[in-house]
């Protein structure tokens, strides 16, 4: 009774701030949990549309074990893993590197300018970012016949599975370094600039500064978007792949989505797909919560 | 001042956690109602709902609402368009078109079906649509109606097999069936100024000696550059397996008349060995499963290729970009081992993947039926083929439409034909009941693609159509589970063997490996359904 006295206290007092948290919840609510837990209903049963939710009948772990035991089930989620785990080393690092680059230029009309170039390729649909990629990297790309010609090396960077990868990770980078900064040079705006001061009159230098204040300011910041990004490892993107993608490299390239997606071609496969996303959250929790205890253990901050 | 902020919060509180709640329930109803109202799916939201009137009183009129497919080749937001007015006054109904947009639309309809609200005649692009749904009481039966509709039963005599591919486990039929009078049109092309060049004499090319010296000889012509490419990467192969008398996976042999797996057979494993060769020989181009469309087509365009197995259309390619040179000649296909196979597999005339269901929840069957016995006659397909006769098309001496009017030259014609087209959105391949072959056949365009498949005709080189198989609910999620699976791995190792990535000696234990995986329990299942076809 007093622990729902307080709860109810907590909210008076914070009625503003649960007014603000309200639209975020209720999207996490209709476009996430609500989606978990149809994934988890059709993933149980033989679902059709026709029969509906409660009228389809219940399947058990039939669709989970279809899923297991497929003869690729450990390629694509080996596949899956490595390139959620390649996103998490190359791609996370990257906008904070860019946030703290663009943190120690002037505010001028370069850095503007810089920020704004930065931000562009989030704009630019995926399709239109592989068709760039195409026209750079492909058969009669200006990068692939420049390589040939100065190395005598035919390289096919589109499809070789060795550079799969690469491209995939190199145009994330590409594309989404800029937007992601913004959060960490927001985040650079809360360290107080008499920090700085202190630091210069005591002789540190801009290194020294970046070390020991600039980074550890940001660290809550790098702590949450971590264990979210860690979350996502299994949430690879199905349209990139797709694009990019082709049996020439699948060995490297397909993944649990681009998979599933092949096998729904030949019907509207709703509980295998709801099965396997069912499956996918149930990672994504795990990993999540994993990296949360973690970083709870190691550090001061966590995300819950 | 801090008692008025408290209570404006606790009410905007209330307020908002009052509206949330409500929007979860609106949002989480919204599939039952919205799902396939048309102002949702079209291109420009509210405008791509088109309806028309018939001409006489409205009041008493029922109304149909028709869902078309919207592949952004028309003006289905075009709010007095042709078509639809057509379909009114055959129906004698108001007619709203629904339109869904061709990329989703699996994902819309199957919203629409969960919504219980869908429109009184369907389009449907996907076999599947048809196959997932019959049994649930989705379509109605129309077994009893084809009686009453002469001019669909006249059609129908002209194209039995529908009788036996449309049949569905349940012995009913659901559909009115969409008539294509012909097949796609694919060629095995050559560059006509290349084969001059490098002294090729396309009609003398004829064993797979032939092609190798052919390709051979162009890749030298070409400056050591590979000759053949293709634009549908690892669908470039369905171009040539019809070649070899094989199939990519699971496909029908109409020479034995059963269905097999192709890479079992020996001439799939012919025809890796032969592609392997050539390709290790630079004669067929590196990037031959990885070519984006535009560089094959910008090649190609330039004649910087000079060989393709392909729709007989890009044999222009070359010509319209530039008029100097020569339309593509074409090759038959090569003799293998005495024997002369395809240059296509012919699709059915009456197509799967293209059929009309009615909604068992129509009020209005008897204008439905109306409007699709019209579509079905003389009058309906010239009238959603070409538009009206003596203004928009006018009769050649042989009796067939033209868009050429007298006096006016074939460029403005095309060009008139498209406008037209599209205008009306008439003429394509979507949303109407017959395309009749004098439309894909080009009189009013070119000769070449008509000329073309005329050539492999006489010559016996198009393969007949595989026979419409209908699986069972059970047979399809097994198909399901193994055809996966199979055709991935397949797929994967066809490039490997091809490319040189994995040697072909290693081909026998490839087939065991393919075998383990079950291909052998899958050809079960269309041997099954295949038996029950026969029946």
């Amino acid at each position: 009774m007093k622990g729902i006295n307080l709860f109810g206290y907590q909210i008076k007092k914070n009625i503003p701030l649960y007014i603000m948290i309200l639209p975020g919840l209720t999207g996490y609510i209709l476009f996430r949990f609500i989606p978990i837990l149809m994934n988890a209903v059709i993933g149980f049963t033989e679902y059709n549309l026709v029969d509906g939710f409660f009228g389809s009948q219940f399947a058990g772990l039939k669709y989970f074990r279809q899923f297991f035991q497929d003869p690729f089930f450990f390629r694509i989620l080996k596949n899956t893993l490595v390139i959620g785990l390649l996103r998490v080393i190359w791609s996370f690092p990257a906008p904070i590197v860019l946030a703290l680059l663009l943190n120690e230029i002037r505010p001028s009309l370069f850095k503007r300018v810089t920020q704004s170039v930065t931000y562009l390729p989030h704009f630019i649909s995926l399709v239109v970012v592989v068709g760039m990629m195409n026209m750079l990297f492909g058969s009669s790309g200006i990068i692939r016949t420049t390589v040939l010609a100065l190395t005598g090396n035919d390289i096919d960077f589109m499809s070789d599975p060795g550079w799969f990868r690469t491209m995939y990770i190199g145009s994330d980078i590409w594309q989404k370094s800029g937007w992601s900064s913004i959060i960490y040079l927001a985040a650079l705006t809360s360290i107080p600039q008499e920090q700085y001061e202190a630091a210069t009159v005591d002789g540190a230098g801009r290194w020294k500064r970046m070390l020991n204040i600039t980074l550890p300011g940001l660290a809550p910041a790098i702590t949450v978007m971590l264990i979210i990004e860690i979350g996502n490892i299994i949430d690879v993107g199905f349209s990139k792949i797709y694009l990019m993608y082709s049996p020439v490299n699948y060995s490297v390239s397909d993944v649990i989505s681009t998979y599933v997606y092949r096998r729904g071609i030949v019907g509207s496969d709703f509980s295998y797909a709801g099965a396997v996303g069912f499956f996918d959250s149930v990672i994504s929790l795990l990993l999540v919560t994993a990296a949360n205890f973690i970083s709870r253990k190691t550090s001061e901050h966590s995300l819950f | 001042m801090k008692k008025i902020f408290k209570t404006l919060s606790k009410t905007l509180f209330m307020a908002t956690v009052i509206a949330s709640i409500i929007i979860t329930f609106a949002a989480c109803g919204g599939t039952k109602a919205a799902a396939p109202d048309a102002s949702e799916t079209g291109r420009t939201g509210a405008s791509t709902q088109t309806t028309a009137s018939a001409p006489s009183t409205a009041a008493e009129k029922k109304t149909i609402r028709i869902l078309v497919e919207d592949a952004g080749n028309s003006k289905l937001d075009d709010p007095n368009l042709f078509l639809t007015r057509q379909y009114a006054k055959a129906s004698g109904a108001n007619v709203e078109l629904v339109p869904f947009p061709s990329k989703d639309f699996s994902a819309k309809f199957t919203t629409g079906i969960a919504g219980g609200d869908l429109p009184d005649l369907m389009y449907l692009n996907d076999p599947n649509l048809l196959y997932d749904y019959y049994s649930k009481g989705i379509y109605l039966q129309l077994d009893k109606e084809y009686d009453t509709m002469p001019n669909l039963k006249k059609q129908l005599e002209k194209y039995p097999s529908f009788y036996k591919d449309f049949r569905m486990a349940d012995g009913h039929y659901y559909t009115f069936p969409f008539i294509a009078e012909v097949s796609g049109s694919k060629g095995i092309m050559i560059s006509t100024d290349w084969a001059e060049k490098a002294g090729i004499d396309p009609a003398e090319v004829k064993t797979l000696d032939d092609w190798t010296s052919m390709l051979t000889s162009l890749k030298k012509a070409l400056g050591g550059k590979a000759p053949w490419v293709g634009r549908k990467k690892i669908n470039n192969i369905d171009f040539i397996t019809p070649l070899f008398g094989t199939g990519r996976s699971f496909y029908y042999n109409a020479e034995n008349k059963k269905y097999q797996f192709g890479p079992a057979d020996e001439n799939y494993r012919l025809m890796v060995e032969t592609l392997a060769g050539w390709y290790k020989d630079g004669l067929i181009h590196k990037d031959y499963f990885t070519m984006d469309p535009e560089t094959y087509e910008a090649g190609i365009g330039k004649e910087e290729f000079a060989f393709a197995v392909e729709a007989l259309s890009n044999g222009l390619l070359s010509s319209k970009a530039d008029p100097d040179k020569k339309p593509w000649s074409l090759v038959l296909p090569p003799v293998i081992n005495g024997k002369t196979y395809y240059a296509m597999i012919q699709e059915p005339n009456v197509r799967a993947d293209s059929v009309w269901t009615v909604s068992a929840k129509t009020e209005a069957l008897e204008e439905i039926k109306k409007l699709a016995d019209w579509a079905y006659s003389k009058e309906g397909v010239d009238t959603l083929s070409f538009g009206v006769e003596g203004r928009d098309f006018v009769r050649m001496d042989n009796g067939d439409p033209t868009f050429q009017l007298p006096g006016m030259s074939l460029e403005e014609a095309l060009d008139r034909a498209k406008k037209i087209k599209k205008d009306y959105s008439i003429g394509f391949f979507r949303n109407i009941f017959v395309l009749p072959a004098t439309i894909d056949g080009n009189p009013w365009a070119n000769t070449y693609e008509a000329d073309g498949r005329k050539y492999y005709t006489d010559n016996n080189a198009y393969g007949p159509a595989a026979p419409g198989l209908v699986f069972t609910k059970e047979e399809l999620e097994q198909r399901k589970v193994l055809e996966t699976p199979i055709n991935t791995y397949v797929d994967e190792q066809l490039v490997k063997f091809i490319t040189g990535i994995r040697p072909v000696g290693e081909y026998q234990k490839f087939l065991d490996e393919v075998k383990s995986m079950g291909y052998e329990d899958n050809l079960k299942i269309y041997d099954e359904a295949f038996e029950r076809y026969n029946q």
